[in-house]
């Protein structure tokens, strides 16, 4: 699973592991370093290159990461998490509830 | 007229005796809900040839006729190397012989379009009749949309119905939409792969592509934060396992109970009736009593089932899964082997039967394998006699040594996992990914069907092969038939001759009895073989007589008790004080004690760890498509129970001997 080359060059070179993401961050999956069984699986689940994702639970130690893309809640163990690639395109503000930047509190 | 297919005046699917249709779909779709509303009771689970993957098979009636459903597992992909896949791959391009479906119905939710949608064209290329039923629309109305049903449909040239399983809406649409079924025309389908044909649908039908769930719903997240938490999630899960596990023990106690007087009075009435004689001994110690052991335990089967399928339908069970992953997988097994394992300890025939949770075979597998060293309720019986021979006056190091039988048989459950998988299971184990459903409210329906099918399957199982075995053990126990020895003939006489009715004359009838039972077991094949294995059992310091007991055990452990008690001459077998005093006042022919602490140490770590119960064989077998690996589970679990057995008999002598003397 990984994004065409030429495209994708800038992109995947900002692309954090998506146990480095934190809750509320919205990415874009650029690779996953997985078998191909596994990704063909992870590709049907909906979780696939250039798709567009939240992360709802960071990845803890020995807990899952919880990311949703479209209506798809997924669980990934850390090990998982480690091996996909995504490039953050929005993250989490610092305002509180109530601020107005327009962005999803953290 | 969105919910009634309407494109085309003609049916479609060609009239034949019983059109048979095919039901695919994501998992979590709702597609077993919808199932059971087509069909109710009328369904039965099939296992194909060369897949131990099942489906169900019903049937619907759509007057004037009736058709055949098969529901396919929940698959992602039809591609994948999984045996789902497998199975919905040769079910869809006919190579499934006898059940080639004439159209397929394809099961989307209404929430998860883009997924859906996806897959559905992938089917398309298969050139079947089909037809889509829309799921989940409950959940997709409370978020907003409106699903445009019928312009899918056209967009599609196959039908599109809104049907809710739960609810039972749009179900009768539904059926009638499925003469209607379709193959999707050539100019739809080359439309529908042009790229961006399904954001466009979801556009046009939905108002957007992020109006589908795709905002993050903060009530979710909390509750998977918590339940994914590891220490918080943890205590959540077991509170809620010591629920259903008392509720198991709890709920299953009259029913279990009922059952075992049912066929009490069953095998008397019929010994009553008919006369004494081969007939009568086959039908009352052979197949009742039989048949009587396993079906024992189908209350337990049912509230397991039942319980499950309702934690499994709020959702919850996806997320706990995670919070056992971080133990399990040390051993070689997925988080999701928790429940197996912990259902084992009320009957592992359920356990196995829920390993079905599992989705990775080889972890299914070794779950499997290892669930029977957990202990069950069949075997508190042996323990209590055990733990009560080798501690008599000490309840605190009565209780402990219980204990420690439940933490051996885990112990041992976790180890032999770890084995399995570094040798005969080789592979690692596949950190987990798991879709975490929406969080609902439990169908009580969906849960009742469940528990319903699971319980016919074991019935099956009961009537078939256990019943068979059960003969087998019958015979070899009650052949060839031995005179009653001049003792108990003496004792008759004098019963005879003190009158039918006084107390002393029954008490004489039951002596006599005993003693005749005594010279059956000891006559019988199975009394021959024990003499012959008795030196194979020598280092665990069984006579013969125990020899013997512990071979019939084999049946299933509880069969020990009865069978001890008969060949040591206990009369009175209900009375556990009673059987525990004249156990402990039994000698060997050297005259010491038959039940010497190192004796009785080691057949309870043989109990702990032995696989002695035929009916969770038969189960192993049916779920695994083979004779193989109940062999292994027989042989390794046997082996380890022996070895342990040996070593406890040479430490607890050796320990008496430089103390002093335990007993």
């Amino acid at each position: 699973m990984a994004a065409p080359p030429n495209q994708n060059q800038g992109r995947i070179q900002n692309a954090r592991p998506l146990s480095e993401l934190r809750a509320g961050d919205r990415a874009i999956v650029q690779e996953a370093n997985l078998d191909a069984e596994h990704a063909a699986t992870l590709a049907a689940m909906g979780l696939c290159a250039s798709c567009e994702l939240t992360i709802c639970r960071a990845s803890g130690r020995g807990s899952p990461c919880i990311v949703q893309i479209d209506a798809t809640r997924l669980g990934l163990a850390p090990e998982v998490a480690q091996q996909i690639l995504a490039t953050v395109i929005t993250k989490p503000c610092d305002c509180p509830p109530e601020g107005s930047c327009g962005q999803q509190p953290r | 007229m969105p919910d009634e297919f309407s494109a085309s005046a003609s049916p479609s699917i060609k009239p034949k005796a019983m059109p048979r249709i095919a039901m695919v779909g994501n998992p979590n779709v709702g597609k077993t809900s919808l199932f059971n509303r087509l069909c109710g009771l009328r369904a039965k689970t099939a296992n194909f040839p060369g897949s131990t993957v099942e489906a169900h098979v019903g049937k619907c009636t759509i007057p004037p006729e009736t058709v055949e459903i098969i529901d396919l597992p929940g698959v992602y992909a039809m591609d994948l190397a999984l045996p789902e896949s497998k199975l919905c791959r040769d079910c869809v391009g006919g190579r499934l012989e006898g059940l080639e479906p004439d159209a397929l119905l394809i099961v989307v939710d209404a929430t998860n379009l883009q997924r859906g949608l996806r897959f559905a064209l992938s089917l398309a290329a298969s050139r079947r009749s089909m037809l889509i039923a829309l799921t989940m629309t409950d959940l997709a109305n409370a978020r907003g949309l409106s699903i445009d049903a019928e312009k899918l449909s056209e967009e599609l040239g196959i039908p599109v119905i809104r049907a809710n399983g739960r609810t039972g809406d749009g179900v009768d649409a539904l059926a009638r939409a499925i003469e209607f079924a379709r193959p999707v025309p050539f100019a739809h389908l080359e439309a529908a792969r042009a790229p961006g044909w399904i954001d466009r649908q979801i556009q046009g039908s939905l108002g957007g592509a992020h109006s589908v769930g795709g905002e993050s719903d903060s009530l979710s997240d909390r509750l998977d934060n918590a339940f994914t938490h590891p220490f918080l999630g943890s205590i959540c899960f077991v509170l809620l396992m010591v629920g259903l596990f008392f509720a198991i023990f709890r709920l299953a106690e009259w029913p279990m109970d009922w059952i075992e007087s049912t066929f009490g009075w069953v095998g008397a009435e019929t010994a009553a009736m008919l006369p004494e004689g081969i007939l009568n001994s086959l039908l009352t110690d052979g197949i009742i009593a039989g048949v009587a052991g396993t079906v024992v335990f189908l209350p337990q089967i049912a509230i397991l089932f039942f319980l499950l399928a309702l934690i499994e339908d709020t959702g919850y069970l996806a997320r706990a899964a995670f919070v056992m992953d971080r133990v399990m997988c040390r051993f070689g097994l997925p988080g999701t082997a928790f429940i197996p394992l912990l259902s084992s300890h009320a009957c592992a025939l359920p356990g196995i039967m829920s390993t079905r949770l599992i989705p990775e075979p080889k972890d299914r597998l070794a779950t499997i394998l290892v669930a029977p060293f957990m202990s069950c309720s069949a075997r508190v019986g042996v323990y209590v006699l055990l733990v009560t021979m080798l501690f008599p006056d000490n309840a605190l190091l009565a209780g402990l040594a219980f204990a420690g039988c439940y933490a051996l048989g885990a112990i041992a459950a976790l180890l032999t996992a770890l084995l399995f998988r570094k040798t005969i299971l080789r592979g690692k184990s596949r950190p987990m990914v798991l879709e975490l459903p929406p969080y609902r409210l439990p169908c009580l329906r969906t849960a009742f069907f469940t528990s319903y099918d699971r319980s016919i399957v074991f019935l099956k199982n009961a009537g078939g092969i256990i019943l068979a075995i059960c003969i087998v053990m019958w015979w070899i126990s009650a052949y060839p038939k031995s005179e009653p020895p001049a003792s108990a003939q003496a004792l008759v006489a004098r019963a005879e001759a003190l009158g039918i009715n006084s107390a002393e004359s029954e008490a004489l009838l039951l002596e006599a009895d005993l003693l005749a039972a005594q010279q059956q077991q000891q006559h019988s094949f199975a009394g021959h073989i024990g003499r012959a294995a008795q030196p194979v059992f020598a280092p665990l310091g069984l006579d013969d007589r125990l020899t013997v007991a512990v071979l019939t055990s084999f049946l299933a452990r509880e069969v020990f008790r009865s069978t001890v008690t008969v060949l040591v001459g206990t009369s009175d077998g209900d009375d556990d004080d009673r059987v525990a005093t004249d156990l402990r006042r039994a000698t060997r022919t050297d005259g010491t004690p038959l039940f010497d602490a190192a004796t009785s140490a080691s057949l309870l770590v043989f109990f702990v760890l032995a696989m002695q119960c035929l009916p969770t064989l038969a189960v192993t077998r049916r779920e695994t498509g083979s004779w193989k690996w109940p062999a292994v589970q027989f042989f390794w679990m046997s082996g380890v129970a022996y070895a342990a057995g040996c070593v406890t008999h040479m430490l607890v002598t050796s320990a008496m001997h430089s103390v002093g003397g335990l007993t």
